[in-house]
């Protein structure tokens, strides 16, 4: 444990936020509690975007807890891709749905959509330097390196 | 006033039934009302006992900058603690040491619970209690839950004072006392204490009050009157030690105000002409403020999203004294037992929603365009971008708005935005 007095510096996930936000037609969904929709105003107040960012979060709570917040995420899931179409959907966790363990990107690579999903994962809550600066590099590397495989795979090499 | 003109539905609270939405929740967790309470109770530290993400989302709400050192602060479990090799009860004992060092003054700290301390069961309630023993009476420590899993926004006032309440002592003497319930600014509170003082009502208590070692006493002839809409489980801790809720509809507005105080000064005996010389002046007073906004926001339309849990009574106060038209009123969660008396001043044709879903929401507010909504930080901007304009419920429990002095200042928050769009001709961003 830490005692924290000031910290400028966001959770990993407003990272992968912010690289979805950094793209067109891509839509991140985030596996989160209720209360991490804050991120909005990070980009919406302080950066004074024009736009929500592109992200829906599960904001599972209590009876969520008792039943199940993997079917919850399937659900956000779909109604994400339902609403908001994108190329490339995003999947990520926040530190508390880390913890419970549901492997949201499993789930969505598996849930059918007809789109590319990307997950992936990190360590468990953050220590030092694995806040919010640090994670958008990382995003971005993972990200790239599966979108060129995809790539290769749905556009055979012309010859 | 304008009850006259405005269809009421004056249906009974078992009646109301809002529609229910179980989507995206665009709402802050209980988290964030450490940012008043802290400021209310002056000789407390609020610790919450969480991740990174809850110590940015409190300073992130809390109005991004703070220059003096904060009386809250975070616990943010690591690795360790979460795998389970650090025992996290010496871990809290180790902060909460270096807490006292740096402010030797706090009489008393609170362990706030969140997501990732409730999801590893850390128990909070029995730290609490060994930390109290340890501390033997120099600090209190009360443990209360702000997760997001348990709690929206304004529930972890209610959590808070629902822990705190289960500490009171108790109340023997024959006498009714009045205890208003809910954080008020200093400024309110002072001013209903001369009102209460005026009518003959002496000795009331507020909780929280500025000290937390001034806890009142409780008992059987205690009468509560809510100041504030979200306090449904303090209501209960109190109940429990045999107080009793005076109903009435929340001090905001004119007609709020007047009500609210109104059923204080029956429950002690005051008589209608006693309430009359003291409660008329004011009333006018707030009527006649009230007035020069009225021109401005009657006949307009207005959204609210659920936010705050102050929604029911706001969409009250600017439908009757207000002129405006409600089109659709969200709250995070219906308390039918705290809107009691609110629900039969409710005008009809509103549509009603408890909880949210927050795409469809926004859609309905794109269509219906309404000339004002009142919303959470992070949909604001973006609404305003499309040419609405817009309010921040966050705004409404910064701003002191109970009482009839503040009906005026009331009805201007809503105002300005609409003022701002003519003077500056806002259309849009793009």
């Amino acid at each position: 444990m830490e005692l924290t007095l000031w910290t400028y510096e966001g959770p990993p996930h407003v990272g992968a936020i912010r690289i979805a936000a950094s793209m067109r037609d891509v839509h991140l969904v985030l596996h989160a509690p209720q209360g991490d929709t804050y991120a909005d105003l990070l980009f919406t107040m302080i950066e004074r975007d024009g736009k929500r960012p592109p992200v829906t979060y599960t904001t599972f709570q209590a009876r969520d807890l008792g039943a199940s917040t993997a079917e919850k995420f399937l659900n956000t899931l779909q109604a994400a891709y339902d609403h908001h179409k994108p190329a490339l959907i995003l999947v990520a966790d926040s530190c508390t749905a880390e913890l419970l363990q549901d492997q949201p990107g499993t789930l969505a690579e598996t849930a059918g959509l007809p789109v590319p999903v990307v997950a992936w994962k990190w360590r468990r809550i953050p220590e030092k330097r694995t806040g919010e600066p640090a994670k958008p590099f990382s995003t971005w590397c993972e990200l790239s390196s599966r979108l060129d495989e995809m790539r290769w795979k749905s556009f055979p090499r012309r010859e | 006033m304008t009850a006259d003109v405005i269809a009421v539905s004056t249906q009974p609270v078992e009646r109301f039934q809002p529609v229910q939405e179980r989507g995206q929740r665009a709402v802050f967790c209980g988290l964030t009302s450490i940012i008043w309470l802290h400021r209310k109770i002056q000789d407390a530290f609020f610790l919450v006992v969480g991740s990174r993400t809850c110590a940015h989302l409190i300073q992130s709400a809390a109005g991004v900058m703070i220059f003096a050192e904060p009386r809250f602060g975070t616990a943010v479990l690591g690795d360790r603690d979460l795998a389970g090799m650090a025992d996290c009860h010496d871990e809290l004992d180790r902060v909460v040491a270096q807490v006292l060092e740096r402010r030797p003054e706090l009489k008393s700290i609170f362990l706030v619970g969140s997501c990732p301390s409730e999801v590893i069961k850390l128990d909070l309630d029995n730290a609490a209690g060994r930390l109290s023993r340890e501390y033997d009476g120099q600090v209190r420590f009360v443990a209360y839950s702000g997760s997001g899993i348990e709690t929206t926004f304004t529930q972890g006032e209610d959590n808070c004072l629902a822990s705190l309440a289960a500490d009171l002592p108790s109340d023997t003497r024959e006498e009714s006392r009045l205890l208003v319930v809910g954080t008020v600014p200093d400024i309110v509170e002072d001013q209903f204490r001369r009102l209460f003082s005026q009518m003959g009502i002496e000795g009331v208590d507020f909780f929280p009050g500025s000290q937390s070692t001034d806890l009142p006493s409780i008992g059987k002839n205690t009468r509560l009157l809510l100041a504030q809409p979200f306090l449904g489980e303090t209501l209960r801790a109190l109940e429990s030690h045999g107080a009793t809720l005076l109903p009435a509809p929340f001090p905001l507005g004119a007609e709020g105000s007047n009500a609210w105080f109104r059923s204080a000064a029956d429950a002690f005996g005051v008589t209608a002409q006693v309430q009359d010389s003291v409660l008329t002046p004011p009333r006018l007073r707030a009527e006649a403020a009230l007035g020069k906004y009225r021109d401005e926001l009657a006949g307009k339309s207005f959204t609210m999203l659920p936010d705050s849990q102050l929604e029911i009574p706001l969409a009250r106060f600017l439908a009757r004294e207000c002129g405006m038209t409600p089109r659709e009123v969200g709250t995070p969660f219906f308390d039918a037992r705290v809107m009691e008396a609110e629900v039969p001043l409710l005008p009809s044709e509103v549509d009603w929603v408890e909880g949210q879903d927050l795409d469809p929401a926004l859609d309905r507010v794109r269509a219906a365009r309404p000339d004002l909504t009142v919303c959470g930080l992070g949909i604001a901007n973006p609404l305003e971008a499309e040419g609405l304009r817009t309010k921040w419920s966050i705004e409404l429990l910064f701003t002191p708005i109970q009482g009839f002095e503040q009906a005026g200042d009331l009805a201007e928050l809503f105002a300005r935005p609409l003022r701002r769009e003519q003077a500056l001709e806002v259309g849009s961003w793009s």
